[in-house]
């Protein structure tokens, strides 16, 4: 215990001393979506107001289809601070938590306009889906905290 | 008797609270955003020995934002949760419950790359999806190179033997090409109780290409077991009208699922089972104007040992006014390889900025039908049914939500649902 405890100081020491000397520039993405270019209220397709690509960004890879929310993973993996120019880090961990009890459909009952995941009666097709692909279950139930929704009845 | 349970919920919400009114004045009104969500949840379930009972559970959501605390750039960011079972009933292992999902300061120089976070996080770079009590920071080496990296506990894995010997570390290198193309290098250790949970190493690429499309790829490699996990690659080709996603992925089992003492029931079976899939899909949408949007989405699953799957959908999404839109869906899944297929249908409305003449600023409804090839448990078909309404008041400071879900399904034979939510804008409105 003591010496991951040790170990972790250490890391941390290194990752703050790096971070002080990476200060060199490039690009980065204003903290907030400019105020004065007015987001529409549904899910905004960025391609009507930029360029689908400039020399700092890639535009197209964020607009919000009506797939995006199933499908923002690789955009977001490289570049979540694009997802912090709109969201609030509570709306992306309502999803991408360790733990929540309640699934965001049931949290969030009444927003039927967003594709949310496991909505209605998963627990019937989540059988079928599961053993057709359980890597997509893994990929949030994937450690013992996140597993405990399984545990109730996987053992 | 919420805010009891909520306090009861220990761990989070007092030192959050006490934060928040400790706080001088001053500080709220410079840059804070606070948000208060309750909660109150109706059902009846069959409980072994009580029999059929109520469960009246309340929830409450806290969240915090303190930006610019000091004029360095220094902010703080929280959010948590807390349950109390109103009825005690006999439904919840524990009858509070709670947990803190993020509560960490943050620091970012202005006008610069250089970020760093203290405290409980979700870190979700490279081969990293994880919640952290730790460290990360970020910046430029070269306005063409990027390091970040973090250090600390998996909150994933506390409640395995607690937190002695738990740590994990890792973090991402990129190369920003030109314009044209991002290169990025992850790596992640983790351990559980002093054993190896995670050794992954993550490649993954950005790529430009003529036409506006981009390839994606994202492929992970578990030094453990010293083999592929993951392999995930996908062109984007986006039109004025059109976009389309064709992708392929491939997981192997042994390597995906193989995280040693991390490894969780019902996965850890998997992990030692030699299989692997490949999925070839598309995803297809179409706008075909600002109102009408059309999407279809195929995936062709095939297996080392199991048989072939298959699924296809296709939706109409109609959009109005603010959030208005209505829409339906219809999925088949041919799970050959589940020994089931299923047929999905689901119809959905939200009817935004209703006339003040219906008392409610906005109306929901929600229809899903499943229809099962095999029955399970002597039942071919599930339907959920969600209805909902909701109004703002003291100027949109204070929202209203009351909703009602019934569901007839394998395992509940009549299922009745009923919720209230409330939830308050600490600054907003009036």
């Amino acid at each position: 215990m003591l010496k991951n405890f040790r170990l972790l100081i250490l890391l941390a020491i290194l990752l703050l001393l790096a971070a002080c000397a990476l200060d060199k520039g490039g690009y980065m993405p204003p903290e907030q979506h400019p105020v004065d270019a007015e987001l529409p209220p549904q899910p905004p397709i960025c391609i009507d107001c930029h360029e689908a690509r400039d020399e700092n960004f890639n535009f197209a890879q964020f607009n919000h289809t009506v797939y995006f929310g199933e499908d923002h993973r690789q955009p977001a993996y490289r570049q979540t601070q694009v997802c912090s120019m709109c969201h609030t880090r509570s709306f992306c961990n309502d999803c991408h938590a360790t733990r929540v009890e309640l699934k965001p459909s049931v949290k969030d009952p009444t927003e039927t306009y967003r594709r949310m995941p496991h909505r209605g009666d998963y627990l019937s097709r989540h059988r079928i889906d599961a053993r057709v692909d359980p890597t997509s279950c893994f990929r949030c139930h994937g450690n013992p905290k996140t597993a405990q929704t399984c545990a109730r009845c996987h053992g | 008797m919420i805010v009891a349970g909520l306090l009861a919920s220990r761990r989070f919400l007092c030192p959050l609270l006490a934060l928040l009114f400790l706080l001088p004045a001053g500080t709220f009104a410079m840059s804070s955003e606070v948000e208060l969500e309750t909660m109150v949840r109706s059902f009846e379930r069959t409980i072994p020995v009580e029999g059929d009972s109520r469960v009246l559970p309340g929830y409450g959501y806290l969240k915090l934002g303190l930006k610019d605390i000091t004029s360095t750039g220094i902010s703080f960011h929280g959010y948590g949760w807390g349950r109390y079972d109103l009825a005690d009933s006999k439904f919840y292992d524990s009858k509070s419950e709670g947990e803190l999902v993020y509560g960490y300061f943050e620091y970012r120089k202005h006008f610069s790359t250089l970020r760093a976070r203290l405290g409980r996080q979700h870190v979700f770079e490279g081969v990293a999806n994880e919640t952290i009590d730790g460290l990360w920071a970020s910046g430029h080496a070269s306005p063409t190179v990027s390091l970040s990296g973090y250090a600390g506990q998996p909150v994933g894995l506390t409640s395995t033997n607690g937190r002695g010997g738990d740590l994990i570390f890792g973090g991402r290198a990129a190369y920003h090409g030109n314009e044209k193309y991002d290169v990025g290098v992850s790596v992640k250790f983790s351990n559980n109780d002093g054993d190896t949970a995670d050794r992954m190493v993550g490649v993954d690429l950005s790529w430009a290409l003529p036409k506006d499309m981009t390839l994606f790829g994202f492929s992970k490699f578990n030094a453990e077991e010293s083999g592929f996990a993951e392999h995930s690659w996908e062109l984007r080709i986006p039109t004025e009208e059109f976009s389309f996603k064709p992708f392929f992925r491939y997981f192997d089992y042994d390597s995906y699922f193989g995280t040693g003492d991390k490894a969780a029931l019902p996965f850890r079976n998997l992990a030692n089972s030699g299989e692997s899939v490949g999925i070839l899909g598309l995803d297809s949408f179409w706008r075909k104007s600002e109102t009408l949007n059309l999407g279809a989405k195929l995936k062709y699953y095939s297996y080392d040992q199991n048989d072939t799957s298959q699924f296809i959908s296709a939706l109409v999404d109609l959009i109005g006014e603010e959030h208005t839109r209505t829409g339906g869906e219809l999925g088949y899944m041919r799970g050959e390889a589940a020994n089931n297929n299923y047929l999905m249908l689901r119809l959905y409305t939200y009817q935004d900025q209703l006339p003040e003449k219906y008392w409610v600023a906005f109306v929901s409804a929600d229809l899903l039908y499943a229809l099962y090839d095999k029955e399970i448990f002597n039942k071919d078909s599930s339907l959920f049914l969600s209805i909902g309404a909701g109004k703002h008041f003291l100027g949109d400071a204070l929202d209203m939500k009351l909703s009602a879900d019934y569901s007839v399904d394998p395992y509940y034979t009549s299922d009745l649902k009923g919720m209230l939510s409330a939830t308050y804008y600490f600054g907003r409105g009036r």
